[in-house]
């Protein structure tokens, strides 16, 4: 298969994920306001003490980021039928192309649901400093790149399981936590108008480890579906 | 149950042979543990280094044979590889609780706290612990046995490189956690005084002993468990042996 060809289904699997949720609208139309909900109830949980709301606005966001878009990377989809995989297969998809399409929809979402929840935070929690609004963007972009290649990941190896919902997060989040540490910890320097250049590439990484292990196994765990 | 029977032999003696090794050097490891010199800041407390730093080098080994397995088993779908990765993760993951429960009772004395949050190797520690948890309910999960293990073999392999970052983690981050002192990253000696070298020594011989013996056994159990379960698919059910009426009986004669 030439890289064209293998391009061009990666972008054919993003698109047809995105149209599922376009369609059923679950992961902003039901995932964002739970999510939402959460940063509402967390400081009633915790205090109302304006100056501690003020520093953990950042670590709130991106831990009801990573914790509720495990919810939108896990969820099962189309995809995930055994008579569609194998119509899918017949048809020549490249199971690398297939893991890495749902990995690139998995994480547009996700920056969906963080665009969304981003004003509510700096309303609830007013979190001080000027923004570098640079080192934001690139710290979402990885950030949720390397939650949806995880998601993916892990959707894959509870696919068709009655326990799915628990054991999915269960898996995806321990491999999560260099994830919300570097984007929170990323997104707090800067606010501060410090380089996040370190988080930053720690994302990068972690990206590229994701990416290099889904698609050497995407062979086996695409067998595993089937 | 006579496909499963014929499957059943009798114990090896590999396992006999680790089991008393294991024995004899957990005596000896105890005795050299117990008579070390006490240490100068820890005081007795240090006394479970000899514990807590061979239950975390096995642990990594436990998870290191889980990995090579699982990777064998990739390679070659050799139905054995995945018995021992999955054993060696299972006694891998005991090892870990052992590991973080003996690091927090030594924090509690020594720091004055059973967890402290910026310890980058306790937090990374129970992170790897939570995860191959993740890896043991996943294999419960799972009834047929390729998908399992396939699944499984994945997963094992994705979850080591964890391992490096909890060992390097008290390099990369500043923490409450001192540097490594036996495995170095510059392969240097080891810090430790001599005195407390010796009795560690002891300590891990018998926990690599212990390791060989518990997967050893927990290998057979799985194998006795397969066949159990293939003898149970592939045994005639009950009614089969129950024909149509014929006549022949003893009040047809």
């Amino acid at each position: 298969m030439t890289a064209g060809a293998f391009w061009r289904q990666v972008v054919w699997v993003m698109a047809r994920d995105l149209r599922v949720e376009l369609r059923g609208g679950d992961a902003l139309r039901l995932v964002s306001p739970f999510a939402a909900l959460a940063l509402i109830l967390a400081p009633l949980a915790i205090g109302t003490d304006t100056a501690l709301l003020r520093r953990i606005g950042p670590g709130m966001l991106w831990l009801v980021v990573v914790l509720f878009g495990m919810t939108i990377t896990l969820r099962s989809g189309a995809h995930g039928s055994g008579p569609v995989r194998d119509l899918l297969t017949l048809s020549g998809l490249d199971p690398a192309a297939d893991f890495l399409g749902r990995s690139l929809a998995g994480a547009i979402l996700l920056f969906g649901a963080a665009l969304v929840l981003a004003p509510l935070m700096i309303v609830l929690y007013a979190p001080e400093g000027a923004p570098g609004w640079g080192w934001l963007a690139l710290l979402a972009i990885a950030g949720v790149m390397a939650l949806g290649l995880l998601g993916s990941l892990v959707s894959t190896l509870v696919s068709g399981l009655r326990t799915r919902t628990a054991l999915g997060p269960l898996l995806a989040l321990p491999p999560a936590v260099p994830v919300l540490l570097a984007t929170s910890r990323g997104t707090d320097s800067a606010l501060s108008q410090r380089g996040s250049l370190s988080w930053l590439l720690l994302l990068v990484a972690m990206n590229l480890a994701l990416v290099i292990v889904g698609v050497l196994l995407a062979g086996p765990m695409d067998e595993t579906t089937r | 149950m006579t496909g499963g029977a014929a499957t059943i032999r009798p114990k090896p003696r590999a396992i006999t042979v680790a089991g008393s090794a294991a024995l004899c050097l957990m005596v000896v490891g105890l005795y050299m543990s117990v008579t070390a010199p006490k240490e100068e800041t820890q005081g007795e407390a240090a006394r479970l280094l000899f514990v807590h730093v061979p239950s975390v080098i096995t642990a990594y080994i436990a998870l290191g044979t889980g990995l090579v397995a699982a990777a064998w088993y990739l390679i070659r779908r050799s139905p054995t590889a995945d018995l021992v990765s999955a054993a060696a993760i299972e006694v891998g993951v005991l090892l870990t609780a052992m590991t973080l429960l003996t690091g927090m009772i030594w924090g509690r004395f020594v720091w004055g706290v059973w967890w402290d949050w910026g310890d980058a190797r306790m937090v990374s520690t129970a992170v790897l612990f939570f995860f191959y948890l993740g890896y043991l309910a996943l294999r419960r999960a799972i009834v047929d046995a390729r998908v399992r293990a396939l699944r499984c073999a994945v997963l094992g392999i994705v979850g080591f490189v964890q391992v490096p970052i909890v060992h390097y983690s008290v390099l990369w981050f500043r923490t409450l956690h001192q540097g490594p002192s036996i495995i170095r990253p510059d392969l240097a000696d080891s810090t430790m005084d001599a005195a407390f070298v010796a009795p560690l020594g002891a300590a891990l011989a018998a926990f690599i002993a212990a390791l060989a013996y518990l997967l050893l056994v927990r290998v057979r159990i799985a194998r006795l468990e397969a066949a159990v379960a293939r003898s149970a698919t592939t045994s005639q059910p009950v009614g089969a042996s129950v024909g149509p009426p014929q006549l022949g009986g003893r009040d047809g004669r």
